[in-house]
């Protein structure tokens, strides 16, 4: 596995892939730390964030994954090394060290975003103490869902050879993630798709007050089952596309 | 000729069923925008002002852009494949025609989706139970939205054409839509390439009547469009075919 | 003869490389022109130039007895039919939709099709997608496209490729028949000595950038009646360059 990894890093030299997703995590940072903070906002700042963040991960994550993981399988395509790879290695060794070099360039951009929220807020100065024993569970509510919606564009991208058709599944998927957390009435939807699960992990309300124009956030409680539930998905969804490209032809 | 390199580009297109997402995309916001609507009634007052908000928010600055990118790749990619620029540009056309004839039908495929958009906010609407006439300016919203379809679609054509990478543009793409809401925002988004689409399409504020009326948008949107695709047609002359 | 093909001191450089130097290509009207050198000596170069796919660094070319610039390009590639490097297809179409998509850019009739399919015996495989083709059929559709519109140039660059001994055999003699059949002239640039041996009447031998011999194919043979033609070719052209 050592040896696939490294082959996967010489693969990507000179491709910027690392770049890329690094790019559209500043987007996502611009995104989430630009605006006019009122005293009241940076009073609940640490709380704000966790109302807010889950809606930009939403948009920005599915979104690093489709880019990163289309970039790492279109090379094998355009290439057409496949043909050559399988008989060098098993299928599902190739799968898995693509999906972990994909996946380090998430985490790393996952970090990046987790730490300067953090200096941000500290520098933008948040009131009060940092929450960690709200943020970790934070952090476990953005992972989880990016590694699943990653999986599945990881998949997509390997198994079918016109990268505009895991593009378009992906970018839809992520439309209608976003707009099923704008649906409150219907919770179930944000369940049922992987990109709502951003925000059917979501633990922080918010309600605002239309006359004194303030917010307050509250906490909800957090459905560890459903938690489970996503984590069993992830990891059956990781078993049924490493088994479909096992079986596929090349 | 062009017209003859417009059907054959039609014909490089069969069984490729990218149209579908164009078709399956708009439905989503029309579904569930509307719903929001119907539940949050109280607050969107503007009737079919506040539903066309609701319908073309996401759309204008994240999908369409993310979905013209993704097509103009596809498009350039075909021709970047199996070394089929060494063929195409060997035929008696003259290379402007070539990516003009791209341009026509991405902003085709631009129009028949904002016509689409402007079918599913009527039905929206009516299902919602809004019982003012549908607004006067729709028709202008599509065609002024279409237009700034066709900035993006030349800028996106044009990254597609030069870079050969099939997501690097797209990620591009992305990044312009956002470009485009924060031009919005600060206020250039009159004149800034990636905000044209939402501008003419109204996304933000479809009730503001423009200060200096249409003629200054579409002025400036066939200027880009002019250029990018002035640009692309250069770019296939001068360079060498590797 | 007339003249069909005639450069003046072409030149293509690349940063510091000058990947073809000072070449006079000339090639007579309805013969044969095999043009021979290792990998990488500027073949595919020259012959892109041909076709305005690279633009010389130096250098004229006269095509049709015309100069080659913007204004008659047109003109002169509506008679030019080439298959270069691989061939150049859409892996999603068949091979008949391949083939008219480049029969409405020519603008020649419909019938062309059937004919050049069952040229190339592609007839009975035509409805089969080309993402289907095994190596030598694609090269035949390559080959099909090129003679589509029966140009009076055809400028082919190793069109044997990827082709089974009965395959290779086969497309030898249709292009041999070309010239006395259609009127056209050929270029092909091959590495098979013992193909161009058979179809070529005049040669080329290009290295490094340099046109080092141009003439009959007997006046090649010719410069040492005692030697074989790879023996003659490796001489010319040094045995150790490959690339």
């Amino acid at each position: 596995m050592k040896e696939l990894l490294k082959c996967e890093f010489l693969k990507t030299r000179k491709r910027y892939i690392l770049l890329t997703a690094l790019a559209i995590t500043t987007a996502d940072l611009c995104w989430v730390l630009y605006g006019n903070y009122s005293e009241d906002a940076l009073a609940k700042g640490w709380m704000m964030f966790l109302y807010q963040l889950p809606l930009v991960n939403a948009i920005f994550m599915p979104l690093l994954s489709i880019v990163t993981a289309s970039r790492l399988c279109d090379l094998e395509h355009r290439g057409v090394m496949l043909k050559q790879l399988c008989y060098i290695s098993s299928r599902g060794r190739l799968y898995d060290a693509k999906l972990l070099y994909g996946l380090g360039i998430i985490m790393i951009s996952l970090s990046v975003q987790f730490i300067t929220v953090f200096i941000g807020g500290k520098i933008l100065g948040f009131g009060g103490v940092f929450p960690a024993k709200l943020y970790f569970p934070y952090w476990l509510f953005t992972i989880v869902p990016t590694i699943a919606v990653y999986i599945v564009q990881h998949s997509l991208s390997l198994l079918i050879k016109n990268q505009a058709i895991p593009f378009f599944i992906g970018v839809i998927g992520e439309f209608c993630g976003i707009f099923s957390m704008f649906l409150s009435q219907l919770p179930l939807l944000r369940k049922l798709l992987i990109w709502g699960w951003f925000g059917a992990l979501q633990f922080v309300g918010s309600d605002w007050n239309r006359e004194t124009r303030i917010a307050n956030y509250y906490l909800l409680d957090i459905d560890w089952i459903f938690f489970t539930i996503t984590v069993i998905v992830t990891a059956a969804l990781y078993f049924v596309g490493r088994k479909l490209f096992c079986e596929s032809e090349v | 000729m062009l017209l003859k390199i417009l059907y054959t580009d039609q014909i490089k297109l069969k069984r490729s069923p990218m149209w579908l997402a164009f078709l399956f995309m708009p439905i989503i916001p029309a579904l569930l925008g509307t719903l929001n609507y119907s539940a949050n009634i109280e607050i969107l007052q503007n009737e079919w002002y506040s539903l066309w908000t609701q319908h073309t928010l996401f759309t204008c600055y994240f999908f369409l852009p993310i979905m013209i990118g993704v097509y103009c790749a596809y498009l350039m990619r075909l021709e970047h494949g199996s070394q089929n620029w060494n063929k195409m540009l060997s035929m008696p056309a003259a290379r402007y025609q070539i990516f003009l004839s791209k341009l026509i039908i991405a902003s085709t495929l631009v129009f028949l989706s904002e016509i689409w958009i402007a079918v599913l906010f009527i039905l929206s609407g009516k299902i919602a139970g809004l019982t003012a006439p549908v607004p006067q300016e729709l028709p202008m919203w599509i065609l002024c939205g279409t237009l700034g379809g066709m900035v993006t679609v030349s800028i996106q054509l044009l990254l597609s054409l030069i870079i050969k990478s099939f997501a690097l543009p797209v990620g591009i793409a992305l990044a312009g839509g956002l470009s485009g809401l924060v031009a919005l925002v600060k206020g250039f988004g009159h004149i800034w390439p990636y905000s044209l689409m939402a501008y003419g399409m109204k996304a933000n504020a479809p009730q503001e009547i423009s200060s200096n009326g249409y003629s200054g948008f579409v002025l400036t949107c066939i200027l880009y469009i002019i250029a990018f695709t002035a640009f692309g047609s250069l770019w296939l002359s001068r360079k060498d075919v590797s | 003869m007339n003249e069909i093909v005639h450069t003046h001191g072409l030149s293509k450089r690349y940063g510091e490389m000058l990947s073809v130097n000072n070449v006079d290509l000339l090639v007579k009207e309805g013969r044969i022109y095999g043009f021979l050198g290792p990998n990488g000596a500027g073949k595919s170069t020259t012959l892109k130039m041909l076709l305005d796919l690279v633009r010389p660094t130096n250098g004229e070319i006269d095509i049709f007895g015309k100069r080659f610039h913007r204004k008659n390009r047109i003109e002169i590639l509506k008679n030019i039919g080439s298959l270069i490097e691989s061939p150049s297809y859409y892996g999603h179409l068949t091979a008949r939709e391949n083939l008219r998509i480049f029969q409405i850019m020519l603008n020649v009739p419909d019938a062309n099709i059937d004919e050049v399919l069952k040229i190339v015996r592609l007839d009975k495989q035509q409805t089969k997608k080309i993402s289907a083709y095994s190596l030598g059929m694609k090269q035949r559709l390559g080959l099909a496209s090129a003679i589509l519109s029966f140009p009076k140039l055809l400028i082919l660059d190793e069109p044997t490729n990827g082709l089974d001994p009965a395959g290779i055999q086969e497309i030898r003699e249709l292009i041999c028949s070309f010239p006395k059949q259609y009127g056209m002239s050929v270029i092909v640039s091959s590495h098979l000595l013992s193909e161009i041996d058979q179809m070529a009447e005049d040669v080329g031998v290009i290295a490094n950038g340099k046109m080092l011999f141009q003439g009959s194919l007997s006046a090649l043979h010719g410069m040492d009646n005692s030697k074989s033609l790879e023996e003659i070719f490796l001489e010319l052209t040094g045995s150790e360059e490959s690339l």
